[in-house]
Formats: C-alpha cells, sequence, structure tokens
C-alpha cells in the first residue's frame, strides 16, 4: 500500500448550500416530524423550474451584491443555476459529480451522490436540523456538527411552503447569502436543452 | 586411518560446527522474508535500484488502520480506545489518530505570497486567449450560489486565482472528510475512522513486525473492551511481512515435522528397528547443520526460502544413509563395516556426483535466493554423503541378526513383477497411449512470469487493504516515473511536462491520478511566465483595474493593496520553501534532494501500456515498474533455464558414459527423462504456469531421479536390498517434496510440485534403466 499519507485538506466548503437545494429535492423520508414532511413534499417534484434573486454581503465589499436568474433542479440529474444580472454566468453540479468545474467540483460528487441517492442521514450528520411551522408555511434552521464545518459556517435557515423558498446562508466570518426563489414550475422531465448542459456541459 | 579415528574426527567437525552455528545465531536468527530479496537486481541503472529502496522504506513504514463500528459515537469511542492502546503497547515511532485543529492559514503562508505566478491551465488559457474584464470576473466570483469561505480573503484574491489553483491541487481523499478531527468514511451502516501510524524500523525486521503486530492485537483488544461491537481493519508492509513469516513458519514446522515422521516410519515399517532411522536422521541433520553454517558465513542471512527447502533435504540426505542400512540387511551374517562401504561407495559416489552437479549449474543462476539453496544443498549433501562414509559405519559394527532373504526378498520380487509388467508387450501400447495423452498436455502448458503470482498475500489481510483501498482512495500501484535533471529547476521542468500528459491520461480514464512535485511547486520559469501573463492581461492598468474594483463594490484601499502584493510579489515558491512547511510533509519522500531527481507516483492505473508510452521523447523521464522488471526477469532465466536443463542432461550422460559405456548411459537417462516429459505433461493439464521454479525443480529431478537408476545397476547382486533402498529413497523424496507441494509460498509449491510428478514418475519408471533379462 503505497502513500498513505494525503495531505488533508480542512473540509471542502462549498458543498452546503448545494446540499441543501439537492438535498430538499432528493430526500424521501419517514414523515415522522416537520423536517421528513418538508423533504418528502420537496422530493416529490421531479423537476423544478424557478427564478432566483441572491444577495450576498461581504464584510470586505462597500455594497452587497446582487444577482439574479433561472435554475433548475432536477432530482435524477443535478442542479443547474444560471445567473443572468449582472453578469452572464452557469453552474452545473451534476448529480454523478463528472460535470463542469474544477477538483472541488469533484470533490462534491461524493456527497451529492448520497444526497441525491435520498440520504437524508448524510445531513443530520452534518446539521442539527430544528424544524419551526407547519407543512404549509415551515422554516428549517440547519446547525453544524462537525467543528470542521462550523468554523466557516454559523448556519443556515431555510423557509418555504409548496416550494423551498429561501435559503439564508451565514459564514463564521459574518459574510452572508441570501437566495429567494419565486415562479415555481414543476415539470416531470428536462428539456432537452437542460439535458444537454447537464450531460455535455 | 581407521573407522574409529575417522568417525571422532567426523564427530569432532561436528562439534566445532555446531558451535560455529549456535555462536552465529545466538547474535539473532539474520531471516530474509522479503521474497523480492530472493532476486537480482533488476535495474541496469544504480540510481534506479536506490530510488526504488528509499521508496520501499518509506512507504513500507506507514500502516493504515480503519476502526469502525455501527454511529459516530461508537466509532470514536473505538477509535480513542485503539489509538491508547497502540499508544500504551509501542511499536508505533507515530500515530494519528486525531487532527486537534488544522492550521488553516498554513496554505496561504505558504503559497500567497508568490500566488500571481500560480495559476491553473484553465485560467492560463483562458487569460491567454480573450481580454480580461476585472468587473466581470470579480462579479462572477460573488453571484455563485455557494458561499466564499475562500483560501484567501475576498480582497485579495477577488478573481479567484489563487483560490482555484490551490482547489485544483487537493487531492481527493476517496469518502474520507474531517469529522471533529478524526478522518471519517461512512460507508452503508457503518461508520468508520482511519488512524495513519508509521513503525519504527524496518518492515522485514522480525522483532519491528513482533513489535507492531503485538501492538495492534493489544489495541484491538482494548478497543473491543471498550466497544465490543467494534472492528480494526490493518494494511501496510510490515502487516504482510510478518504474515508471510509466520506462514513460512508454519510452512517448515509441517513440512519438516511431516517428513521426518513420514520418513522415520518407512524407515522403521522396512528395517524394525529405530538404529537406522536414528542414524539416517544423524546424517540429514549433520547435512542441515554443514548448509546453514555455509549460509551463515557465506550470505551472512538465510533466505525463508532457503529454510524452508533445507527442512526438506532430509529427505533426499536420507537416501544416502538407507543404501548404507539396505546393504548391512543384505550382506547378513558376513557384514563388517569397511566390506559395507565398500559396497556402496561406487553407486554413491556416482549418484552424488550427479546431484552436486546439478546443484552446482543451479548455484551458477544469478538469483541471490537460488543459488542460496543450491549453496546449501551442495553443502549439506556433500556432508551428509561423508557422514554416511565416514561417521555411520563405525556404529554399524556388528551384522544384522535377520535373514537377508526374508528382510529383502519382497523387494526383489515385486521389482521382478513390475520390470515385467513396464517391459512387456501391453506396456508398449500403454506407452504409446500416455505419449498421446501427454501431448495436449504439453500443448497446454503456458509460461507466467508475473512476480505478483509468486507472493503469497494473506487473504483476510488483502481484503482489509482492499476495503481501506475502496474507502480512503489511496489506490497506488508499484509503477512510478523517475524524472532526473541536472538542477532542481531542470527536474521540475521535466516533471511539469510529464505531468501535462498524465493529466491526459486522466482525462481520458487511463489513470486515476497522480502525485507530483511540480503540481505543488511549480517551474520556476512558469511561474515567472504566469506572472509575467497575469502582469500584462490583470495588472496593465492599474488605474482601469482600480476603478472597476470598486464598481464591484472593493474599497479603495483594498485595490490599492491589491496593486502593492503584485508588485512586491516578484520571487518564485521555491522546492526549499515548501520543504520547509509542514504541508510537504506527506510527499517529500517524492523529492530527491540529493541527486536531484523526483518520483511522480501512479494511482489506479487502467491502461499500462498508455501510461508506459508517454515516457518515451521525454528527457530525463524514466518509468520504473519494479515488478515489471522482475517478472520480465524471470521469464528470461525461465526461457534460458531450458537449454539449461538440456546441458545438464548432457553432462549427467557424460558422467554416465565415462562410467558405464556408450550403450548403457542413454539406458540408464531413459526413466528419468520419460518421468520429466510426463510431469511436464501434468503441469500442462492442471493448469499450473510453467516458470523458473518449475524447471529448476526439474533440473534436481534429473539429479535425483537419476540415482535411483544408478543404485539399481549398481546393486543388482543384491537386488532386493537395493529395489528396496531405491523404493525407501524415493518415498522419502516423496514424502519431503510432496509436503512442499502444499506449502503456502507459490513458488516453493510450484517447486514442489514439479518434483512430486517428476520424482514419482522415476521411480515407477526405474525398472526401465535395467538390462532385460
Amino acid at each position: 500500500m503505497n502513500q498513505l499519507l494525503p495531505r488533508f485538506s480542512p473540509g471542502s466548503v462549498p458543498e452546503l448550500v448545494l446540499v441543501v437545494l439537492l438535498w430538499t429535492s432528493g430526500c424521501a423520508a419517514a414523515a415522522d416530524d416537520l423536517a421528513d414532511r418538508v423533504v418528502e413534499r420537496l422530493a416529490s417534484y421531479p423537476v423544478v423550474r424557478a427564478d432566483f434573486l441572491q444577495e450576498r454581503t461581504v464584510a470586505s465589499l462597500t455594497k452587497p451584491v446582487t444577482s439574479s436568474g433561472r435554475m433548475v433542479l432536477s432530482r435524477d440529474q443535478g442542479l443547474l443555476w444560471q445567473v443572468e444580472q449582472p453578469v452572464k454566468a452557469t453552474l452545473v453540479f451534476s448529480a454523478n459529480g463528472t460535470a463542469e468545474g474544477g477538483a472541488a467540483q469533484a470533490e462534491m460528487g461524493r456527497l451529492i451522490r448520497a444526497i441525491v441517492g435520498a440520504d437524508l442521514r448524510e445531513l443530520r450528520e452534518t446539521f442539527d436540523i430544528e424544524p419551526r411551522g407547519d407543512l404549509d408555511r415551515w422554516t428549517l434552521h440547519l446547525r453544524p456538527q462537525r467543528r470542521e464545518v462550523a468554523q466557516y459556517l454559523r448556519g443556515i435557515d431555510l423557509a418555504g411552503g409548496k416550494h423551498l423558498e429561501v435559503i439564508s446562508v451565514v459564514e463564521a466570518n459574518g459574510d452572508s447569502l441570501m437566495m429567494r426563489m419565486r415562479n415555481f414550475a414543476v415539470a416531470t422531465e428536462l428539456d432537452p436543452a437542460e439535458r444537454r448542459r447537464f450531460l455535455a456541459p | 586411518m581407521s573407522l574409529k579415528t575417522r568417525a571422532a574426527l567426523v564427530l569432532i567437525a561436528v562439534a566445532i560446527a555446531a558451535a560455529a552455528c549456535a555462536a552465529y545465531l545466538a547474535r539473532g536468527v539474520p531471516l530474509q522474508t522479503n521474497l523480492l530479496a530472493m532476486l537480482p537486481p533488476t535495474e541496469r541503472d544504480p540510481v534506479v535500484e536506490h530510488v526504488i529502496a528509499k521508496l520501499a522504506t518509506s512507504v513500507g513504514a506507514r500502516v493504515v488502520f480503519m476502526v469502525s463500528a455501527h454511529d459516530a459515537g461508537h466509532a470514536r469511542r473505538a477509535a480513542d480506545a485503539f489509538a491508547a492502546g497502540l499508544k500504551s503497547a509501542g511499536g508505533l515511532r507515530a500515530l494519528m489518530a486525531r487532527l486537534d485543529s488544522v492550521d488553516r492559514s498554513l496554505p496561504a503562508k505558504l503559497y500567497a505570497p508568490h500566488r500571481f505566478g500560480l495559476l491553473t491551465d484553465e485560467d492560463r488559457a483562458g487569460l491567454a486567449r480573450t481580454e480580461f474584464n476585472a468587473r466581470d470576473a470579480a462579479l462572477r466570483q460573488l453571484v455563485m450560489p455557494l458561499p466564499s469561505a475562500a483560501a484567501l480573503p475576498l480582497a485579495q484574491d477577488p478573481f479567484g486565482f489563487y483560490g482555484r489553483w490551490l482547489a485544483s491541487r487537493e487531492p481527493r481523499a476517496g469518502r474520507l472528510r474531517l469529522e471533529d478531527g478524526y478522518l471519517t468514511a461512512r460507508d452503508g451502516e457503518r461508520v468508520r475512522i482511519v488512524l495513519l501510524g508509521e513503525i519504527d524500523g524496518d518492515a522485514y525486521d522480525e522483532r519491528v513486525q513482533q513489535r507492531v503486530v503485538s501492538a495492534f492485537e493489544h489495541a484491538s483488544a482494548d478497543m473491543h473492551a471498550a466497544e465490543p461491537q467494534a472492528e480494526a481493519w490493518r494494511a501496510g508492509t510490515v502487516f504482510y511481512a510478518a504474515a508471510a513469516r509466520a506462514a513460512a513458519k508454519r510452512d517448515m514446522e509441517r513440512i519438516g515435522l511431516g517428513a521426518t515422521i513420514g520418513v522415520a516410519l518407512l524407515v522403521l515399517l522396512a528395517f524394525r528397528t529405530l538404529r537406522p532411522m536414528l542414524l539416517g536422521l544423524l546424517s540429514a541433520a549433520i547435512g542441515i547443520l554443514f548448509g546453514t553454517l555455509a549460509l551463515l558465513v557465506i550470505d551472512g542471512e538465510i533466505q525463508l526460502v532457503s529454510l524452508a527447502f533445507g527442512a526438506s533435504l532430509i529427505g533426499e540426505a536420507v537416501d544416502y544413509s538407507i543404501l548404507l542400512f539396505a546393504a548391512h540387511l543384505a550382506a547378513g551374517a558376513v557384514w563388517t563395516p569397511e566390506r559395507g562401504v565398500a559396497m556402496v561407495r561406487p553407486g554413491l559416489t556416482v549418484a552424488v556426483g550427479t546431484s552436486l552437479l546439478a546443484y552446482a549449474l543451479l548455484a551458477l543462476l544469478p538469483f541471490p535466493g537460488v543459488s542460496q539453496i543450491a549453496r546449501f544443498a551442495l553443502v549439506g549433501l556433500a556432508a551428509s554423503y561423508l557422514t554416511v562414509l565416514w561417521l555411520l559405519p563405525a556404529f554399524m559394527q556388528r551384522p544384522s541378526t535377520r535373514d537377508p532373504q526374508a528382510a529383502t526378498g519382497w523387494a526383489a520380487v515385486l521389482l521382478d513383477k513390475w520390470s515385467a509388467l513396464l517391459t512387456g508387450r501391453r506396456a508398449q501400447w500403454a506407452a504409446v497411449a500416455i505419449a498421446l495423452a501427454c501431448v495436449p498436455g504439453w500443448l497446454a502448458l503456458r509460461a507466467n512470469d508475473d512476480v505478483r503470482l509468486l507472493i503469497s498475500r494473506d487473504a483476510q489481510l488483502a481484503s482489509e487493504e482492499a476495503a481501506i483501498r475502496a474507502l480512503t482512495g489511496f489506490d497506488a500501484g508499484g509503477r512510478f516515473f523517475l524524472v532526473r535533471g541536472a538542477n532542481e529547476d531542470e527536474v521540475l521542468q521535466r516533471e511539469a511536462a510529464l505531468v501535462q500528459h498524465l493529466r491526459a491520461l486522466e482525462h481520458a480514464g487511463a489513470l486515476a491520478r497522480h502525485q507530483a512535485v511540480s503540481d505543488h511547486v511549480p517551474p520556476r520559469s512558469r511561474q515567472e511566465e504566469d506572472r509575467a501573463l497575469v502582469a500584462k492581461r490583470v495588472f496593465g492598468e492599474p488605474q482601469a483595474l482600480a476603478r472597476e474594483l470598486a464598481q464591484v463594490g472593493f474599497s479603495p484601499e483594498s485595490a490599492k493593496t491589491l496593486l502593492q502584493d503584485f508588485e512586491r510579489s516578484r520571487e518564485p515558491l521555491t522546492i526549499a520553501a515548501w520543504l520547509d512547511s509542514p504541508l510537504s510533509s506527506p510527499l517529500r519522500h517524492l523529492w530527491l534532494r540529493d541527486l536531484p531527481a523526483s518520483v511522480v507516483t501512479l494511482h489506479g492505473e487502467r491502461d499500462v501500456v498508455a501510461t508506459a508510452s508517454i515516457a518515451t521523447g521525454l528527457d530525463g523521464v524514466t518509468l520504473v515498474d519494479k515488478a515489471g522488471s522482475v517478472s520480465a526477469l524471470l521469464g528470461w532465466y525461465r526461457a534460458s533455464a531450458l537449454p539449461g536443463l538440456l546441458i545438464a542432461a548432457a553432462a549427467v550422460m557424460l558422467v554416465l558414459v565415462l562410467r558405464y559405456g556408450l550403450r548403457e548411459a542413454p539406458r540408464l537417462m531413459l526413466p528419468v527423462v520419460l518421468a520429466l516429459l510426463v510431469s511436464a505433461a501434468i503441469f500442462g493439464y492442471s493448469g499450473q504456469p510453467l516458470t523458473v521454479f518449475a524447471i529448476g525443480a526439474w533440473l534436481l529431478t534429473l539429479g535425483i531421479g537419476v540415482n535411483y537408476a544408478i543404485f539399481l545397476r549398481e546393486g543388482m547382486d543384491r537386488r532386493g536390498a537395493t529395489a528396496m533402498a531405491v523404493m525407501l529413497s524415493g518415498s522419502t523424496t516423496l514424502l519431503a517434496w510432496g509436503l512442499l507441494a502444499l506449502s503456502g509460498v507459490p513458488a516453493l509449491r510450484q517447486f514442489g510440485f514439479a518434483l512430486l510428478t517428476g520424482i514419482a514418475g522415476a521411480v515407477l519408471l526405474t525398472p526401465l534403466a535395467l538390462r532385460r533379462q
């Protein structure tokens, strides 16, 4: 056995919001509490399209940065995040971890597979989940359990009704990221153009 | 010199040899368990051998443990108990069970001052291709739905060049991640925690092995006391080496004990007294004593294989005494020791002569292991031979009290009947049928020289290692690239060129990944070019850059600091700085400072031909494949051993012609030659690969098998006793070699199987050597 001591990175950071998005799309758990029922509902849509508005607040910037665009979430394929304003950018997080992006994205593949494979346990291992409200108007507060995650993340709040409408991320240094989704449309499958984006980025 | 004086001299020599042997062994048994040490150096280039040895030492010192339980809490408690057990038991130089806190500033400390010269391939191509738009580039960093948590504060890396470079350097750690300091993998229903350790010494050192194995057992016991459901796996060279040593010891005990008991029973059955058995074993033991002493003096250490082989040498050495005892029995009342010795000496001398000739040819093979076996046999058999002629007669003064006819008559009858059957008409048809049946066997013979087939791996350990590899993604094979150059920078440049090719292979799926120093320290010229590109495209117009950053929302001060950082960072990152950083510790063994040279390891190789072909045309790059070159060497020796077998046969033939004349010699050779042909067919039928070890065994079969024909030919005046001696000799040899065919070491097993089939055939066909009455 060779090379047994790998250089180890102290935790891959950007996986988290993605985890939330995919998790909420992919989990099918027993509905024994609110979180489980929310997950069950969100997992019932094969494809969801929505507009999003994102606002990022960073201490070193004099003003928040807002952006907007379209997102497509597929239970089988992953997440397509298309920013239209103020700059055009597309990010594909494929469910099998082979889509565009460098090693960081590939690193996420492992997690994505677990999530898309309806592995509610995975998130429970990373977060303490605190649900509030009822199935029509719910919020979930996610607090990191692992020391390595807590080093850069304070918490994540999710809110919504039929769909996941708000994701709010607060980083350990106080920077924050808020995403609002609206104009939801549920479909049974991806259209050909979207499918191409997932398969051949 | 009288019989008694000679016997006394032999005993004195034995006593001295025993004392010398004991003195050697008192300093510890220098037993070599590394099977590769059996083989000659394969690389013509001594630098390559040196690098292989160095890598083997640094990698061989590593051990991995994986502790698992059904949930994280139990797994962590189990890992803590296991680690505490390991630490209290000792045996490990270092153990990493839990990372207390990772210093997240380490990469920034090493790389940030040089970051403007560090670009990924994509960023370099992008910058070279299109006009750089600072506003869009900075915004793209901010609009992604990911927390920033960047490697550096955003203002120091607003476009993410450095963040992407660093991220692309990170190895993929399989399914491992850090959970509260534990390296954890989730695997279905179990949570597994990895502990990394380094042993304190050479993995092939018996004392080191004992310490590490007992530390593992101690730690496992502690873990089970704390967490009864937990499970601990292990991987590392030291465990394989310890298992191989234990297996060889078991082999030695089993084969040695089995051979001894079997031989003793046979002797007892034939002679009805324990005396010949004890004397026979004495002669064999003296042979083994001198053989061992010779190895200790000549080689300084004993190969594991030689030891196992030595244990089975009992069978061959006992043959010589059997001949003497048979003569004793046949002489009846007219026995005197002098007469007995005179009776057996001619046949015995010719027989020992042919055996020694075969072993001497084997000793010429440049395999340290095989030639050691041959030295052991040469010295051991010669000592046994002299013991039979000089020492044993002194213990056999009195004639046998049994009636020679009654004691050996059955063997004469058996010989006559078997001879008649063998030379009868039906036997001729049977021979034709057997010869025809042999043809498909010969055609089915396949050579396979892969050295990995010859090394036995403990199945339990192998499955644990495979599981650990799958979960951790540590999957390095035995092949690596060695990159040499006139100076450090040339090495890095050549390595970077190689890495470009490797990336293409990785992209095509022929390779999972590689490890290379230049991925962490790009060559100086590359850093300077990248910095020049960044200077031109990004920092070309400082005012415009500051303005665009302000548009995004960066403060004027942070833009100014960025420009200052860029102006100051003119020195490229050096190997020395990297070596000084704790970040380099897992990869430091890849950099060979004194040469200078570097090693690029390959992980998850799927297309060996593609990997091999990329080295051609790259200066200073060599693909090193120790297992491959050893296998090629084994193949070369196998191919040249076949002519060797013919030469040995010719040499034996020459001895026979000198003694028996041109007409009779071929007949004496006939049984063993036929037996070898049948043995080869059996190899083909059973699907056993044809290796140099099988051919080596046939070489020995030739020497031993021809003995039987000689014994029989020389002893026809006392045919019953001689037939009994041959049958007994054949049975004892078969017992020893037959048990060797059960060995856990594949090389020995093939060796034993070839001897087993060859000798059995030679014994059965020996009557063909007799002149027809």
